[in-house]
């Protein structure tokens, strides 16, 4: 079935980039969307059932899997309300559409992929389809952004590729041959810890820049603040999850060997340290975009915290990630809606709320969420996050993280406050209207949300621990 | 003994011939080939004049000089047949040392001159020289490695071609010798000998003020090193094959003379580096020996 | 026969750090293209021939063909010669360069040999991780946008070495090195790098200093 898809996705792209109308390319996007649905559905029936040989239908897979179908069509049709306003040219929206598709084929490769050159290869396609996504408008600025990002993210995927190379030296050594994950998981014990450990770095370093975590975060935020906001709801939802699972196959393979307690360190490091650097970078932001950009950064790290904290942390992770990439895109679709109605500007925008009351509404109980207050479900997640800190005594770390919460807390209330309840700025003021799609979509991704912060729904739960376990 | 009257008979052409051939590329008829000593001996038949703020370093530096050369001419073995005059465990130390010395010497009385213009030449003598020196105990610890004896003759007695080392040593080694031997000597890419600028003179800015029989000293003692490392490369070039003596002495003149030459052809078709670039050059030619001394390492898994 | 070839790779990283010329370091990424084909057509013997001659093909018509050509083109379009303008030169980049890159390349052998593992061999490990280190090198230093590309296809063929090194066993870690290989420089040099040059005339990466806070 997963060949079908592939055969289905080179249809599709072909067929689009054969197309002469704007309108039927992106027609093209959702029946494609539909199928992925399809698909998803069919990979939650047969869970842990994959009859091929390179790709396995995990838990965590199907579950990143389905948040990727459900967040793409709510993008794809914001993409489309986006085009239309630009009045953007067939060609651009073509190669754009045929690349998303591209796009989404090279994530659900990374979530379903069972080897680990595999899921290497395929976050490297994502890295290059998302560039081609991100350039969307002609402007020196963008060009230069992609630039970087393709040039960083190429880097930090060679080192990525150092660290598999690591592994495999460790592999060699007690003759396996392939790096499948469930091969990895049961021979971790006999590996030699020495390569394990430096192949762990590597592959730390290098999946970071997907993830938008230390040390290599900058291309990242530089990439969501000129991509077209449907876009950039995408990189910092279903992209963070692709870098989160190629350190996490890792983590997960050699979970009960020695360098188990090493691993957790460095993980913390690394969580620790990103939360930091997204503080003390958040204090001075004007630029919106670049604010959640910011955020996503935070969230990064307490994804990688609550991942060094075992198997409830593991847990929380999962969680958090989801919830995270349901409210975070909710929020850029929300503020690329935003940048639309205040005639582009991304830096000066007073009194979003008096210029429209529900998109503002939005954006406030958005905001709310991903600041991880109750009802929304990040409140959840990190609630078991500190709960596990405290119960495995780490007082200094939680006592920092508080104080770096604080600060992004702050930082964002203000900056809310600013954009929606001020003044209204006089130079932005323009007659644009949101379209009642867009409004629907997003207060439908706000209220899962909400649903899963007041429900915790059993059944993800136990789809999750069924994976870790 | 055999290769001492060797190294001292090439001597004496040396000189002679890098003119010849330098001017023979230049498209010019050149000089007679023994000029060099037809000037040395003039030199000799006059006398030195000291400068008054010279002190006793200045009137015996040339001389401790070619002595100097002279004994280290002593340690070169004659490929494997023969053993150096002098030899014993370790003796290529005190081979290299003993020419370190001769520069020393030279060196702090260019200083002893007090003139701005030697001052500024031993500087960049005594940094040329610093740098280049990891090459040539490179090339004497990949010897030691691959022959087990830490004295010229009996390395170059034991040192046989049977593993792929040897061959990489060889061929790498007569390269390094050979910028070595021109680094040494302060000849071109480093140094041009004949240019009468002081600001971008080396090693004649540093003898500016030796005259008479001093300046004939420090000829002679110019064409000694030439011969000397045209010696070593000439020895690690007849390793390769066994010949009868007569044979080996023809061809160990032989390899001298075409080192002669090449160095004349290397001079006449390159630029003097820009004098930033010569402490990177020289680091590189050390860099490259390190990495093949290091390789030879690796190779003969001796770690 | 294959440790002369390794040999010539870690002495081309040496004479990267002294190079000046623009010409000089792609004929430089030409020639170690060259020491890749040959290194993997002695190296490997455990692949089947179809195999050892895709890598081999690949090596040499892209490593060591292809890209020093196109990089030749663009740097005659945007007339670069030279990587500094002459003020840099007195900060001596070339001479700190050599004495990195001979500790670097001393500190992994040493490293390597303390592993002792019986499947990797050190020469190739140690000259691949040199590559990488003083490739990054290379980048953090140099401020024009040609030396980052160069500097990158050198991480790469350091990259390459190493899987070179562990790919007896498992041929498709080199295959999916060389899709790296392929996927950058078809795309980013080709797409990327073409629009990058076209716009922004001034090779220096000052250029790109716009995004900021």
């Amino acid at each position: 079935m997963i060949y079908t898809y592939y055969l289905v996705v080179a249809i599709f792209i072909g067929l689009i980039l054969l197309l002469r109308s704007k309108n039927l390319t992106h027609s093209a996007v959702y029946i494609f969307n539909i199928f992925q649905i399809g698909f998803v559905i069919y990979l939650f029936q047969n869970l842990n059932g994959a009859k091929v040989d390179y790709f396995n239908y995990d838990s965590i897979s199907v579950l990143f899997a389905c948040v990727l179908s459900v967040l793409s069509f709510i993008s794809a049709v914001h993409y489309q309300v986006y085009e239309i306003h630009q009045d953007e040219l067939l060609r651009t929206v073509r190669i754009h559409n045929a690349v998303y598709i591209g796009f989404n084929a090279a994530l659900m490769g990374v979530y379903l992929s069972s080897r680990y050159g595999m899921l290497w290869a395929f976050v490297e396609a994502t890295t290059l389809t998302g560039a081609t996504l991100i350039y969307h408008d002609r402007k020196a600025v963008v060009l230069e952004a992609v630039w970087k990002y393709i040039y960083a993210c190429s880097i930090s995927i060679t080192l990525a590729f150092v660290g598999i190379l690591f592994l495999s030296v460790a592999a060699q050594e007690i003759h396996l041959n392939e790096l499948t994950f469930t091969l990895l998981k049961q021979n971790a014990l006999l590996m030699n810890p020495i390569w394990l450990k430096a192949a762990f770095v590597f592959i730390l370093v290098g999946f970071s820049v997907k993830m938008g975590a230390i040390p290599m975060f900058n291309v990242d935020i530089d990439a969501k603040d000129v991509a077209p906001s449907p876009i950039s709801g995408l990189f910092s939802s279903v992209v963070l999850n692709a870098g989160f699972l190629g350190i996490f196959r890792f983590y997960q393979a050699f979970s009960n060997t020695s360098i188990d307690t090493w691993m957790n360190h460095v993980l913390l490091i690394a969580g620790i340290s990103t939360l930091f650097f997204a503080a003390a970078y958040l204090m001075r932001i004007k630029n919106c975009k670049r604010m959640y950009a910011y955020s996503s950064m935070e969230h990064a790290g307490l994804v990688l915290i609550a991942l060094s904290l075992g198997k409830v942390g593991m847990l929380a992770a999962f969680l958090h990630l989801t919830y995270n990439a349901i409210l975070k895109s909710g929020i850029f679709f929300q503020v690329g809606q935003m940048i639309r109605i205040n005639g582009g500007n991304k830096t000066e925008i007073r009194g979003y709320f008096y210029q429209n009351p529900i998109g503002g509404l939005i954006l406030l109980f958005g905001s709310i969420g991903i600041m991880a207050m109750p009802p929304s479900g990040l409140f959840i997640s990190e609630l078991m996050i500190f709960k596990e800190l405290m119960l495995q005594k780490h007082w200094i770390i939680t006592v920092l993280i508080l104080f770096a919460l604080i600060v992004i807390f702050y930082v964002l209330l203000r900056a809310i406050f600013k954009m929606l309840f001020y003044p209204p700025n006089p130079n932005n003021f323009s007659n644009i209207k949101g379209k009642p799609v867009e409004y629907v979509l997003q207060i439908f991704l706000l209220g899962v949300s909400i649903y899963f912060g007041i429900f915790q729904n059993q059944y993800l739960f136990d789809l999750i621990q069924a994976a870790i376990n | 003994m055999l290769s001492f009257i060797l190294i001292l008979i090439c001597a004496i052409v040396f000189p002679g011939l890098i003119a010849v051939t330098k001017a023979k590329f230049s498209g010019r008829r050149g000089p007679s080939l023994w000029q060099p000593w037809y000037d040395i001996l003039r030199l000799l038949k006059k006398g030195s004049i000291f400068s008054t703020t010279t002190s006793i370093i200045f009137q015996v530096a040339p001389v401790i000089n070619i002595l100097v050369l002279i004994m280290a001419a002593l340690f070169i073995p004659f490929t494997n047949k023969y053993a150096g005059f002098i030899h014993f465990e370790g003796d290529f130390l005190l081979f290299i040392y003993l020419l370190a010395l001769g520069k020393f010497f030279i060196i702090i009385s260019a200083l002893d001159v007090g003139s701005g213009f030697e001052g500024m030449g031993a500087n960049r003598e005594a940094l040329f020289s610093m740098l280049i020196e990891p090459a040539f105990f490179m090339i004497m610890a990949a010897l030691v490695l691959l022959t087990g004896h830490s004295s010229f003759a009996e390395m170059f007695t034991t040192f046989n071609l049977d593993n792929s080392s040897s061959i990489l040593f060889v061929v790498l080694s007569c390269y390094i010798l050979l910028q070595f031997s021109l680094i040494e000597s302060s000849r071109l890419p480093i140094d041009d000998p004949k240019t009468h600028l002081e600001l971008t003179m080396i090693h004649e800015v540093m003898v500016l003020d030796n005259s008479g029989f001093d300046m004939a000293l420090v000829g002679i003692g110019n064409a000694l090193k030439f011969s000397i490392f045209g010696g070593i490369i000439a020895n690690v070039v007849l390793i390769l094959w066994k010949l009868p003596l007569w044979s080996e002495v023809l061809i160990f003149i032989a390899i001298e003379l075409i080192f002669a030459i090449t160095v004349g052809i290397l001079e006449s078709f390159r630029a003097r580096l820009k004098m930033i670039y010569n402490s990177q050059f020289v680091l590189t030619i050390s860099g490259i020996a390190v990495v093949m001394f290091l390789m030879i390492l690796l190779l003969e898994n001796h770690l | 026969m294959d440790s002369l070839f390794i040999l010539l790779f870690a002495v081309s990283i040496l004479y990267f750090s002294i190079s000046v010329n623009i010409k000089r370091y792609i004929m430089l990424l030409g020639f170690q293209g060259v020491l890749l084909f040959l290194i993997a057509l002695i190296g490997l013997d455990e692949l089947s021939y179809f195999n050892i001659g895709f890598i081999a093909v690949e090596t040499l018509v892209f490593k060591g063909i292809l890209i020093p050509v196109y990089l030749l083109n663009i740097a005659k379009r945007n007339k670069i010669t030279n990587i500094n303008n002459f003020k840099n030169h007195r900060k001596m980049k070339g001479f700190y360069l050599i004495l990195a890159t001979i500790s670097v390349f001393i500190i992994t052998i040493i490293l390597g040999n303390l592993l002792k593992n019986d499947f990797i061999k050190i020469k190739y490990l140690s000259t691949a991780i040199t590559a990488v280190i003083m490739g990054l090198i290379f980048i953090v230093i140099n401020k024009t946008i040609t030396i980052h590309i160069i500097s990158f296809i050198v991480i790469e063929n350091g990259v390459f070495l190493m899987a070179l090194a562990v790919g007896n066993e498992m041929p498709f870690l080199i295959n999916t090195a060389i899709l790296l290989d392929l996927f950058v420089s078809v795309l980013v040099l080709g797409i990327f790098f073409n629009k990058l040059t076209y716009h922004f005339q001034d090779d220096s990466s000052d250029a790109l200093s716009s995004l900021k806070d």
